[in-house]
């Protein structure tokens, strides 16, 4: 019984670090030579947000944040 | 390439390829001394020993390659029968060895055989990666800890002074062209030992090889940019990191997928220092959902929940080598934080026992007023906040103006 669970166990283990070896190494390309793009040329764009610092809109956390302000005695602009 | 059907025929294509001297057929003749491709699995190549044997094969158009090719399938024998990696890491160091003295230093104005020897330094690096961990399973003692990528990295280091010393070839034969790719081998090694500061030197080469930096073949521009973003990141050069890992972002061919997404794990606290947020689709699209909350929280200022998600995902964190610059973030949510509640305040002279509510409201309850006053002060001097404190009055007093920069303007360091 014992010997079943230590094989059991151990198998999967051995396949997790195997993978994880795999995982952690910038791999190969396939192909060695492609057009350099220039500045600019990004095929994914709009992937940073820039204006989340802006507060436009207030969240439900900055309306909590005031509310908590407000009961600590500091009025609110 | 069809498939080998015995030795000899083994040996023949590797002959006939021999005979063109292209950087084409170097890259076939490259799969052929590979431990990843097909042929690796064929048990006829399983051969110890094979250049003694009486009667054998031969790559007779080059008797470096054949003494080459006899000792990779020795390696062959010891990772696939004998099980040895540690035996099989040093015959493929004789191997690097051999064609350092036989090919890299003695055959000018040629460089057709460079993919060759690309491939026999990024097996090198795969064997002594597992010799390290056979030895380290084997016996208790760390006293040769690191000794497989020390002499992997030392064999190469020889390769690569061969090369960098090739000045008088003719244009476009110039063994200089390897230095990228070896840089980048070395980079890799140095990861895994800790000894980034080795590559100082190698950097500047690549920083002054003027025009040369033209010829370096794409593949390996992109990951030199990803390990020297990598670097910058950690020696806190946020400028030269973001170069380095916005190029490999961009340049890295869509298809590659899982480098895109290595890359992003590290472009990803850069932007964020620099006040750039990651979109919820990007990460969701790279299945980078552990960075959801951390962005979130940073966002928002909350500092509980920002140790509260590294905590939850600090196991994926500490694995990509990441959990102590995402710790850095903090700053940033304080700052985020006080912004919040100056703006909330409306004054340009608030309370610091606001800042204290606001922080006993995220969950941070161990912050006195001294402590307080000094992470402002930091704000202060690395001009995230313009202001000063008003210590007697036990306020921070903020500018009539842009009080708190963006961050972009500001995280230079």
């Amino acid at each position: 019984m014992s010997s079943t669970t230590t094989v059991t166990k151990k198998d999967p283990k051995v396949v997790v670090e195997k993978k994880e070896t795999e995982e952690e190494e910038f791999e190969e390309f396939p192909i060695q030579e492609w057009p350099e793009r220039a500045d600019g040329e990004d095929d994914e764009v709009n992937v940073w947000e820039d204006n989340w610092d802006d507060e436009t809109h207030e969240s439900e956390f900055s309306k909590q944040l005031k509310e908590e302000l407000r009961k600590g005695g500091h009025p609110i602009a | 390439m069809s498939s080998v059907r015995d030795i000899s025929d083994y040996f023949n294509k590797i002959d006939n390829l021999c005979y063109n001297q292209s950087w084409e057929s170097g890259d076939k003749i490259a799969k052929y001394i590979s431990l990843n491709d097909d042929h690796s699995k064929k048990t006829f190549l399983h051969v110890s020993e094979y250049g003694s044997k009486s009667r054998r094969c031969t790559v007779s158009e080059d008797e470096v390659i054949d003494e080459i090719v006899c000792l990779h399938l020795h390696v062959l024998h010891s990772v696939h029968v004998a099980k040895d990696l540690i035996s099989s890491q040093s015959t493929q160091i004789r191997i690097i060895q051999l064609f350092n003295k036989e090919i890299l230093q003695k055959r000018k104005d040629e460089n057709w055989f460079l993919p060759i020897f690309y491939r026999l330094c990024t097996d090198l690096r795969w064997l002594s990666k597992g010799a390290e961990s056979c030895a380290s399973g084997d016996d208790e003692g760390d006293s040769n800890a690191n000794s497989f990528f020390e002499s992997a990295a030392k064999a190469i280091t020889e390769c690569y002074r061969t090369c960098v010393s090739d000045v008088h070839a003719e244009e476009g034969k110039t063994k200089k062209v390897a230095m990228l790719n070896m840089t980048n081998q070395l980079f890799q090694i140095y990861f895994q030992i800790n000894k980034l500061n080795l590559l100082k030197p190698l950097i500047r080469a690549i920083d002054n090889c003027g025009p040369l930096y033209n010829k370096f073949l794409m593949a390996d521009k992109v990951a030199y940019n990803y390990f020297l973003g990598r670097k910058a990141l950690f020696d806190g050069d946020l400028i030269l990191a973001e170069k380095g890992l916005v190029y490999a972002f961009r340049n890295c061919p869509t298809e590659s997928v899982s480098n895109k997404r290595k890359i992003l794990v590290y472009l990803i606290p850069v932007k964020m220092f620099l006040g750039h947020m990651p979109t919820a689709s990007l990460l969701h699209r790279y299945r980078l959902d552990e960075f959801q909350e951390v962005v979130a929280a940073v966002k928002d200022g909350h500092l509980g929940r920002v140790d509260n998600a590294l905590l939850t995902n600090g196991e994926f964190f500490i694995k990509c080598g990441i959990y102590l610059v995402l710790e850095k973030l903090r700053t940033i949510t304080y700052r985020n934080l006080f912004k919040k509640v100056s703006r909330m305040v409306g004054k340009v002279q608030i309370p610091l026992d606001a800042f204290q509510t606001a922080l006993r409201f995220v969950g941070v309850t161990d912050v006195d007023m001294d402590e307080l006053e000094c992470i402002i002060a930091n704000l202060i001097a690395e001009k995230k906040v313009k202001g000063y404190l008003a210590h007697q009055h036990q306020k921070l007093v903020i500018s009539k103006t842009n009080a708190f920069p963006t961050l972009s303007s500001v995280s230079s360091n």
